[in-house]
């Protein structure tokens, strides 16, 4: 076979077998067996083939990589709990203050969007993020309300951020 | 996923932004923040990436009261869940990092049903539970008492005797002690509602010093304000059969009852929930209950795939 240099699957070929063994490593940690890890590492490889993305284009193939597999993670985790627990939020809901079907729609996936952007991180990172992001609150409080230094907030912050501008890296 | 590196600008913008949260911003760091931004074009783009993320879904959530809560309890188990969904409107206290440390949860068991699911339970004790759909409870048995949680839904207790451990039902409102005897415990939305099937059992408030005594084929709603006497009600354990007998009820209360067996979201149009329904309706086959109240009233019954169904009254 004449391969093609520079064809987007040879490119691509390079640039699986340069992340693969990283990308594997690193998903493992999210997973309880090895089978996972590497059906996560293929399926994040198989979407990046699907979308016909240059990898050349990549500017941080880490940050993308990751930021995949998680999403990925998450949907064979959690999507279907979370709508779950919305529908029975509703349900708890006194009729007058129940959102129209719309609204619904929109809730439930600004939901999921927001959880599946903080999956991953510690109960407590979220728990400060949401404080400030929903709330407004300043880090005084939030420390006061989670038992931890204003400074530990900030780190709590700094972690957060950081994951939600890696989601941002990838379309 | 810490390990992952960010470029130079990126790192700078998230550092930017956790000063400007802080709380102690003032004009001179507007300033500074505003003087990074136009030193380098590469400063603007992370910082209006960074901005597009804290964007329009967190702009929807604060919409939504409970939503920090969802967030932040639907990774545990159901029972977290439930526990915060209780507690919505309570994230200020902190009180969800306490409650996943308690101690106690190793000696909680679980025991519930899903959507449209029936099921009947010996416990340890040899007492038998029955729980109505969607309903969930947890154990905490030890050698002083029997403590069943109601956490959500409806059941049906018949007590095993055991002289040294009374057998309790808590629920939001307040707890019924049996003494030796079979009842029925609904949580209902903003109250409890309990039916004596066999002998006796003594109601009592969270929290207060009232408490009532209900014999054989009595009943109560426990609420906030009190315990309030029912009218007969042995009827409501009927789901035990797989019945839901209705007598002179409100259509919101019977759409209520239904909804442990609808999968998904059922709305009742304002208009039409004062309506009066009577009759005997098959929990096992809620669209065919329902088809039978658009009958018998004048409704009109929408179904929008299997997770929306909404009611409503009838055009002229």
């Amino acid at each position: 076979m004449v391969r093609v240099a520079g064809s987007l699957s040879s490119k691509l070929g390079f640039f699986f077998s340069d992340h693969h063994r990283w990308l594997l490593q690193h998903v493992q940690r999210y997973l309880d067996n090895r089978a996972d890890g590497e059906d996560t590492a293929a399926e994040t490889f198989c979407q990046i083939l699907a979308a016909r993305v240059d990898p050349q284009t990549i500017e941080q193939p880490r940050a993308y990589l990751s930021t995949i597999a998680r999403r990925l993670i998450y949907d064979r985790h959690r999507r279907r709990r979370l709508e779950r627990a919305y529908l029975d939020y509703l349900a708890l809901q006194p009729e007058a203050l129940e959102p129209s079907p719309e609204d619904r729609a929109l809730l439930l996936e600004a939901l999921l969007l927001v959880d599946r952007t903080l999956d991953g991180l510690p109960q407590v990172v979220r728990c400060a993020f949401l404080l400030s992001q929903l709330d407004g609150l300043g880090y005084a409080e939030i420390g006061r309300r989670l038992g931890v230094s204003e400074r530990t907030v900030g780190r709590y912050m700094k972690q957060a951020l950081r994951q939600i501008y890696l989601n941002e890296l990838v379309p | 996923m810490s390990e992952v590196q960010l470029d130079a600008a990126a790192e700078q913008a998230i550092d930017w932004m956790v000063r400007l949260r802080s709380g102690h911003t003032d004009v001179r760091l507007q300033r500074q923040l505003q003087a990074w931004l136009n030193s380098d074009p590469a400063h603007a783009d992370a910082w209006a990436r960074l901005q597009r993320g804290l964007g329009a879904p967190y702009d929807n959530l604060r919409r939504m009261p409970g939503a920090a809560d969802l967030l932040l309890h639907q990774h545990g188990s159901r029972r977290q869940l439930l526990r915060g969904l209780a507690g919505l409107g309570l994230l200020g206290g902190g009180l969800w990092l306490t409650a996943s440390s308690t101690p106690v949860r190793d000696l909680i068991a679980d025991l519930r049903t899903s959507t449209g699911e029936r099921r009947s339970f010996t416990l340890e004790d040899g007492s038998r539970l029955s729980l109505n759909a969607g309903s969930s409870v947890d154990l905490a048995f030890d050698s002083n008492q029997r403590l069943i949680l109601l956490r959500h839904g409806e059941l049906v207790i018949q007590v095993a005797p055991d002289a040294q451990r009374p057998l309790i039902v808590r629920t939001a409102q307040g707890e019924a002690r049996a003494l030796g005897t079979r009842f029925l415990v609904s949580q209902e939305a903003h109250a409890t509602r309990l039916v004596v099937l066999e002998h006796r059992v003594r109601a009592s408030l969270a929290g207060q010093a009232q408490w009532r005594e209900l014999g054989e084929g009595e009943a109560a709603l426990m609420a906030a304000d009190g315990i309030h006497p029912l009218s007969q009600q042995t009827y409501r354990a009927d789901w035990l059969n797989g019945r839901l007998s209705v007598s002179d009820e409100p259509l919101e209360a019977v759409v209520d009852s239904l909804r442990p067996y609808l999968p998904g979201f059922v709305r009742i149009d304002p208009r039409a929930r004062q309506l009066r329904v009577q009759g005997v309706f098959p929990l096992d086959d809620p669209n065919r209950a329902l088809a039978a109240l658009g009958e018998t009233l004048p409704l009109e019954i929408r179904r929008f795939g299997p997770w929306l169904t909404l009611i409503s009254l009838r055009g002229p």
